[in-house]
């Protein structure tokens, strides 16, 4: 309770109930999985509807479908892997736009939560990202990428013994979570402000001696919100650069 | 979700899950003590969340983006093909502006040499009209010079001849005596031609 407002408690703003199998443990599906659905299924329409338009000159949907693609491509492919990182495209492409529905959820009327500020979506996105740049290594550089990572070369021996372990646990061990944490953080931190925001609006125009305080918190969740939208982007965008940098270090780990 | 203001002007947001749980009369466990931690994700939105990414990645590899790419690589071979002909071509037109410009000299060249073997032949006919003119202008000359002293010549003998006719008729006056001419020429000729 703060100045005769009661704020939601934190399941109460990220926990949904189930609306399909809502006894099962493993298959209950919520408003979480549902925008996770969506992530599947708006890119899919998109991409087919695109991909069955014929001619050498992209039109309408194509050519917003072929920008993204050109997006991934130059932004995020070239820069960190180089042009071998082109058959990484479809693993790159899922991420971001996956990551940007579920993101982008958070401004949208009726859904208004975002499924990456549960834990669920960005771990499960991190550890594949984590075994994709484990096997990619692997792949390129056999077992040898494992000596490479752990022993750098041009280190002096001695600091093995410092740089070992480290490196053992910022590669291999601590990236995944820090991969996911800093995906969902983000987003959970941005869905609780605009929740604070939008509370704040709905318990001052309730109580009208205070409606003047309105002046100040409605702009400010209308500006938190398009806030988000960048936010979402540019986390889905920071999580697949990302992504995309530990398969270009796992191809070279000697750079 | 509801929202009720209290007497005192709180207000107080209640949830579904609480209205739920309180007409049930029964409250989660967890719920109850409090113990929410939105770090530990939830098994069955891990399932859905792997699920649906791992056929949106099958879809992307195998469905989706094919076309697009074979699109956007036959489009770009056009291109290629295209700036490859337009290459072609600008070869071609160099080679033709190359071989012009060569023409363009050579003609330039012999126009030059034209030039010059008329301006030499103009010359040298220039050269031999005024050495004609010079020659005939020389004769003219020579012929008027000729003719001049022949009338210098035959005037000088008239007034020879009328000087020497005054001086005999006058000094024959003043003596009173007809004079010889012929006898008197000589001194006539003397006084003359001094």
């Amino acid at each position: 309770m703060i100045f005769g407002l009661e704020f939601p408690s934190i399941e109460n703003i990220v926990e949904w109930p189930n609306f399909l199998f809502k006894d099962s443990e493993l298959f209950g599906f919520n408003k979480i999985g549902f925008i996770h659905f969506l992530g599947l299924v708006l890119p899919a329409a998109l991409f087919f509807i695109a991909g069955r338009q014929k001619g050498l000159v992209p039109k309408g949907v194509r050519n917003f479908v072929e920008s993204i693609i050109d997006f991934i491509e130059e932004q995020i492919i070239l820069p960190t892997i180089g042009a071998e990182g082109m058959r990484y495209m479809p693993m790159l492409m899922s991420f971001f736009l996956y990551i940007f529905i579920a993101n982008i959820t958070e401004v949208i009327p009726f859904f208004q939560m975002p499924a990456t500020a549960r834990m669920a979506g960005p771990l499960v996105l991190a550890l594949v990202a984590w075994v994709a740049f484990i096997a990619v290594g692997v792949k390129h550089n056999g077992m040898g990428y494992f000596k490479s990572v752990l022993f750098p070369s041009g280190v002096p021996k001695p600091l093995y013994l410092l740089v070992t372990p480290i490196e053992l646990l910022s590669t291999f061990i601590i990236r995944p979570f820090s991969h996911a944490v800093r995906l969902f953080a983000n987003m959970l931190a941005g869905h609780i402000l605009i929740v604070t925001f939008a509370v704040l609006c709905i318990g001052l125009w309730a109580a009208k001696p205070t409606v003047i305080v309105e002046l100040l918190t409605f702009p400010g969740l209308i500006a938190f919100t398009a806030f988000e939208v960048g936010v979402s982007l540019i986390q889905a965008f920071v999580f697949t650069i990302l992504a995309a940098v530990y398969i270009g270090l796992a191809l070279h780990p000697e750079h | 979700m509801t929202i009720q203001v209290t007497l005192d002007n709180e207000v107080v947001f209640r949830y579904a899950e609480d209205e739920h749980s309180e007409e049930d009369g029964a409250h989660s466990e967890e719920a109850d003590e409090g113990i929410v931690n939105p770090v530990i994700p939830e098994i069955n939105e891990i399932f859905w969340a792997a699920l649906f990414f791992f056929a949106l990645w099958a879809l992307m590899k195998w469905v989706l983006l094919p076309p697009l790419m074979a699109g956007r690589e036959e489009r770009a071979n056009k291109i290629r093909a295209a700036r490859d002909a337009a290459g072609s071509v600008d070869a071609d037109l160099g080679e033709a502006t190359s071989n012009y410009d060569a023409k363009i000299s050579a003609a330039r060249e012999e126009a030059n040499s034209i030039v010059a073997t008329a301006r030499e032949e103009a010359d040298a006919h220039r050269r031999e009209l005024q050495a004609a003119a010079d020659a005939e202008i020389a004769d003219l000359r020579a012929s008027a010079d000729g003719e001049l002293a022949q009338a210098r010549a035959n005037a000088l003998n008239q007034m020879r001849g009328d000087v020497g006719d005054l001086a005999v008729d006058a000094a024959g006056k003043v003596i009173g005596a007809d004079l010889d001419r012929q006898a008197q020429q000589s001194i006539i000729d003397r006084v003359l031609n001094s």
